[in-house]
């Protein structure tokens, strides 16, 4: 009874959203009241989704096999927790939480857009209407989460090992919310398009969704590395993988629109590029759904795939971006900014930036189709891997880092070079001197590294001394600092090294200053898996530092093994442990790979100040935060 | 006379027809062909002359042999590594281990037998990018002349095998 429930108010929710959407935009001109029952049509979406949603956790709570997405993904031993994420660990669960926080965006642009133009309000709610209603069609008729199954299994089939954990029961709804967000940017600035108000009042108001999507989906990102350095054991966080790629991308761009969209408000500048790239920003966000759930790469992250799927997707994306894209090409003279601006000044530190980042996301892009363009024309099938992104994404991400250390005292209109020059010869001396102590301290041999490292220590050094001396902490600190933190820790991986040991139980290794002892082995009965438990004792230099506890998990409903890696941080350094399979023999000794990984939670940590940052000036401001932290003299 | 030109604000459509049209033809191209027709691209060319790790495709030339791609976190790979060993008594099999701790592959071959007449490591997938892999496991077998015969994406069984490797040895 319940899941037809849940069926039923999918199917309300998509009449309530094509009223949303044609209430909303028939109204808009001059029809108050249509409006109105837009706005409220908007809200009613929003609850009947809530429900569906609801009673789909119900349904992974109770068990209720009869259930097919249940019975696919869940069983009776599974804990709690997991039996909750279970319910977005699906294909057809991931994309009803893709619709409910679609229209939780609409309800929000519906009731939270104060002080905006109605013709405009109308047309952003209607538009992010008429998305609902595609996404509602694609759930309803090709991937209906609530479809039973008959007879009814006695138990489930439980979820990937590898995805039961709290880092992973997380990550998506954090993505999405990040992914999803960027609708709403989407359906303002169609919005924009249809109303042409000027640039600079619309850039404001869109600017706070940009930032809450952006905030999320940089949260969602940490989260998903965290979880593959974790729980991979394979002692990386970021594979560039087709998928982790795929995410990469509507960060870079939405990271270039927070830019442009704060030039757009507050001098007009560049006001065609950025209604453009607010259209561009989720439509990458379509193209990684595209990637993920239509089967045309394959990757850890796949969905059990169909055709079918992959069409309705592409057709979405098509009609979505194509009728964005008629409307831009014929409202883009509409548009009026202000595009003066000199050569030494923010706003030319902004095209830069945009520029670098567009350029690093299409390089990504190509990367990441190049595998599907060449097979398509016969080429053979290739894999584009880690060595192609290293060796052109990243170049294109290091000149930033070295822009973002003038950004605090970077003027509208234009600079004093030499006052710029002046402010930020301490900041250059002192990381100079941070450079030298970590050369010292690592070894002078990795050079790629500690440039690395210098260019985490300048941006640091240059946001902090500017907080300091305007005495003013901001959500522009949390982020530009968050990023240095992160950027050590991922600089901080060059200096990585991994060890591997073969110990017997009562033995004892030293690697580097550690000494290492494998106390025991003890077999471990969990909830829903097996497992050997390691105990291993580590000294540095003779002090106590730690006891690891590695385990090798079996899981009897999947068949399948996995590694549980140990890891013990004081966030200088993390030691990272991995227990190996045992030999067939018994008496051979016991294998285990060691990781000391220099920085590695200030990537995670970073990311997390970031994320904040973007939350902060997201916020309701009581002053005009931007403006003073910037122009002090303004 | 005003003819229709292609604007600076129409490009953003243009790009996007392109994209869609490529997808979706990737996308058709994913389910309609047989995905082991499509390998017969890399069967009559020349191997990748690129040395992996101890892997000297310069001193092979002019013996018939056989480059196996696996990796012990493979599962297909654990089931597959018995038809290797069966291979192996008919062709010099090399072992390339695809983005593998070489400690795992080492107890991966300790625990399964080594058949291997040599064992190279490809821990970031350069070499994989040379032969042109699409995932592990995945063999090709290489002839005197240096020209790929036989080309497998997924576990070699013995029925293949038997059909078409054995023709290359007997000829």
């Amino acid at each position: 009874m319940l899941p037809e429930l849940g069926h039923f108010s999918l199917i309300l929710a998509l009449l309530a959203a094509l009223l949303q959407a044609g209430l909303s935009l028939a109204g808009a001109r001059d029809q108050p009241f249509w409006q109105q029952a837009g706005r409220r049509a908007a809200l009613l979406n929003f609850a009947l989704t809530l429900l569906a949603f609801a009673l789909l956790v119900q349904a992974f709570v109770a068990s209720d096999f009869s259930v097919t997405n249940v019975y696919m993904n869940s069983h009776m031993a599974k804990p709690l927790l997991y039996k909750i994420s279970g319910s977005w660990g699906s294909h057809e669960g991931s994309l009803l939480l893709w619709l409910l926080i679609m229209a939780g965006f609409g309800a929000a642009m519906a009731h939270g857009l104060k002080a905006v133009p109605a013709d405009f309000k109308a047309r952003a709610v209607g538009v992010q209407g008429l998305l609902s209603v595609g996404f509602l069609l694609f759930v309803l008729f090709t991937s209906n989460p609530f479809a039973r199954i008959f007879p009814v299994p006695p138990q489930g089939r439980d979820l990937n090992p590898l995805l039961q954990d709290p880092g992973l029961a997380f990550h998506p709804p954090l993505l999405y919310i990040g992914y999803v967000g960027f609708s709403a940017v989407f359906a303002l600035a169609v919005a924009q398009l249809l109303s042409t108000w000027p640039a600079a009042p619309w850039a404001k108001w869109v600017r706070p969704y940009a930032l809450v999507a952006w905030s999320f989906l940089t949260g969602g990102l940490a989260l998903g590395s965290w979880w593959a350095y974790y729980e991979l054991g394979w002692g990386g966080w970021w594979f560039w993988d087709p998928v982790e790629n795929a995410a990469l991308m509507p960060w870079l761009a939405g990271t270039a629109l927070l830019h442009s969209l704060l030039a757009t408000w507050q001098r007009g500048a560049f006001a065609r590029w950025t209604v453009l790239l607010a259209l561009i920003t989720f439509g990458l966000s379509m193209i990684g759904a595209f990637l993920v759930r239509s089967g045309v790469l394959t990757s850890v992250h796949s969905f059990a795939n169909d055709p079918q799927r992959g069409l309705v997707l592409l057709g979405l994306f098509v009609l979505a971006l194509g009728g964005a894209f008629t409307l831009y090409a014929r409202r883009m003279p509409d548009i009026r900014g202000n595009p003066m601006f000199g050569a030494l000044s923010r706003e030319s530190a902004f095209l830069l930036n945009n520029l670098l980042l567009c350029a690093a996301c299409a390089t990504v892009m190509i990367g990441t189709l190049y595998p599907l363009l060449l097979d398509a024309l016969g080429g053979g099938m290739i894999s584009v891997g880690a060595p192609y992104f290293m060796l052109t994404v990243v170049p294109m991400l290091l000149p930033l880092l070295v822009l973002m250390g003038f950004a605090p005292w970077l003027k509208w209109r234009s600079n004093d070079g030499p006052e710029l020059l002046r402010r930020l010869g301490l900041v250059a001396l002192l990381t100079l001197v941070a450079v030298l102590v970590l050369g010292y301290q690592a070894g002078m041999t990795n050079i790629l590294g500690l440039a690395a490292l210098g260019l985490g220590c300048w941006l640091l050094i240059a946001t902090l001394q500017a907080a300091w001396e305007k005495r003013r902490v901001t959500g522009f600190t949390l982020a530009h600092g968050g990023l240095a933190l992160a950027v050590l820790g991922m600089a901080g991986s060059a200096f990585d090294t991994q060890h591997n040991l073969h110990l017997y139980v009562g033995e004892a290794t030293m690697v580097g200053s550690y000494r290492l002892e494998l106390a025991a082995v003890e077999p471990v009965q969990g909830k829903n898996f097996t497992a050997e438990r390691a105990v291993v004792r580590i000294w540095d230099d003779n002090h106590y530092v730690a006891t690891l506890l590695p385990e090798r998990r079996f899981y009897p409903v999947q068949n399948m093994p996995l590694s549980e890696v140990a890891i013990s941080t004081d966030f200088v350094r993390d030691l990272y442990l991995v227990l190996n399979e045992a030999e067939s023999d018994p008496a051979a000794p016991r294998s285990l790979r060691f990781h000391i990984n220099p920085l590695a939670p200030w990537i995670w940590l970073g990311a997390a100040v970031m994320a904040l940052g973007g939350l902060w000036l997201a916020l309701p401001q009581r002053r005009k935060q931007y403006q003073d932290y910037y122009d002090d003299a303004a | 006379m005003m003819r229709p030109r292609l604007s600076l604000a129409q490009l953003p459509l243009v790009i996007l027809l392109l994209l869609a049209l490529g997808l979706g033809y990737a996308l058709l191209r994913t389910y309609s062909s047989d995905k082991a027709a499509r390998f017969a691209s890399h069967v009559g060319k020349p191997a990748p002359a690129a040395m992996i790790d101890g892997y000297d495709p310069a001193t092979w030339r002019g013996k018939l042999h056989a480059v196996n791609f696996f990796a012990s976190w493979c599962l297909p790979c654990r089931a597959e590594h018995e038809v290797m060993a069966q291979l192996a008594t008919v062709m010099p099999v090399i072992g390339i281990a695809y983005r593998d701790q070489p400690d795992a592959t080492q107890q991966f071959l300790t625990s399964l037998g080594n058949h291997y007449a040599l064992v190279a490591h490809d821990p970031v997938g350069r070499g994989a990018l040379e032969w042109g892999l699409t995932g592990v496991p995945e063999t090709f077998v290489v002839d005197a002349a240096g020209v790929i015969r036989f080309h497998l994406s997924g576990p070699l069984t013995p029925e293949i095998m038997a059909r078409e490797l054995m023709p290359l040895v007997q000829p």
